[in-house]
């Protein structure tokens, strides 16, 4: 066995994948070959060493984790949908009071407002009939036609072109 | 009781299942951020901000992976994020590793395990970060390659070639060191050497 060889079976046997005989094998080529040897033995030093070198956690995470959660969800709990409800409520009574008072007319305006984004939608959609109608009358419909059309003259032909093939054949 | 138990506890509302979730799996999450961050107190801090991720994503959660994968795939993510940010060098739990090297027996042997200990630090350090993270995984956290796979959200193909390249990485670095530390100490012999 050669060293590139048993780098493989090192490999192997440090994904814990390596056959019996395999390991046999690669014990005897480690104890013929120093570098070899040397190269496996401070690889599994490493490894055992990184195996028992893992970190132990601050033992108030869980504390520290919990808190926090826990001041999460009272934030959620401020902004639950009801509360949002009521707001919009409570600014409408506010807007109206105002209006009352100050003469304003924002429920006119913005009754107004609504009233002109309707129409400009409905004369949008107008528009759009009518293009639409136009490009169906002066696009659609004449390419349609002229397909047709040349259609009828391609086919006319090609069934004169073949009967003229069937009259040099016979004829001749 | 097992994990999926918890989580569907703590979707239905019960928080306390969660700090169980916590307890279990808070060593690999600091693990991981501490392999990948500058300090403990940074790790510490990862680790709250990751339980807090995963504890907002829990209805997310896909219970065809393990909650340990998901957790190491969140720290990881987590840690790249951080680190792409600002490039730190990463940090090693101190105390854990004065347990590991402390031998008050023989002084001198506690010494040279010592540097060696760190060589072997500094080697996995100087492992670009693709390929640390992935032998950090499989040989400090024994995540499988699978689980590796669903961490990192590489191919079998990528996540094997990427630890036996990180492997043979290793063993040059390693053998440099040692090579270095042969240098170093035949000077110390020649100079304290009596008449050279």
């Amino acid at each position: 066995m050669d060293c590139k060889q048993a780098w493989n079976l090192m490999m192997k046997s440090f994904d814990k994948e390596i056959s019996k005989l395999h390991e046999n094998e690669l014990n005897t080529h480690i104890n013929e070959c120093g570098s070899c040897k040397a190269m496996f033995d401070k690889l599994t030093e490493t490894f055992v060493f990184m195996e028992t070198s893992i970190g132990q956690a601050p033992a108030d995470i869980e504390k520290r984790v919990m808190t926090k959660l826990n001041s999460v969800k009272q934030k959620k709990d401020f902004l639950m949908p009801y509360v949002i409800f009521n707001l919009i409520v409570f600014g409408v009574i506010v807007v109206s009071w105002l209006d009352n008072i100050l003469k304003i007319g924002i429920f006119t305006f913005a009754k107004d407002v609504f009233d002109k984004l309707v129409a400009a939608y409905n004369t949008s959609v107008a528009i759009f009939a009518t293009y639409r109608n136009f490009f169906n009358t002066y696009f659609i419909r004449p390419t349609i036609n002229i397909a047709i059309i040349a259609g009828i003259i391609y086919g006319f032909l090609s069934i004169a072109s073949f009967l003229q093939k069937i009259r040099r054949r016979y004829v001749s | 009781m097992e994990d999926i138990v918890l989580i569907k506890k703590c979707l239905n509302g019960q928080k306390d299942a969660y700090e169980f979730l916590v307890t279990k799996y808070k060593n690999l999450v600091y693990s991981i951020a501490l392999n990948t961050l500058t300090n403990k107190s940074d790790a510490a801090d990862v680790t709250q901000e990751v339980f807090l991720k995963a504890w907002a994503n829990l209805s997310s959660y896909n219970p065809e992976f393990t909650f340990k994968t998901w957790i190491a795939r969140i720290t990881v993510n987590h840690c790249i994020n951080l680190n792409y940010k600002s490039r730190r060098m990463t940090a090693w739990d101190d105390e854990e590793m004065e347990k590991i090297t402390t031998d008050e027996d023989d002084p001198e042997k506690a010494a040279l395990d010592t540097e060696r200990r760190n060589d072997i630090r500094n080697a996995i350090d100087s492992l670009p970060e693709k390929y640390r993270i992935i032998v950090q995984l499989y040989h400090q956290h024994s995540l499988s390659y699978e689980e590796i796979c669903n961490v990192t959200g590489y191919p079998m193909s990528i996540v094997k070639n990427r630890l036996y390249r990180a492997r043979k990485m290793l063993a040059q670095k390693l053998t440099t060191y040692s090579q270095k530390a042969v240098n170093k100490g035949e000077e110390a012999w020649i100079a304290n050497k009596p008449g050279i």
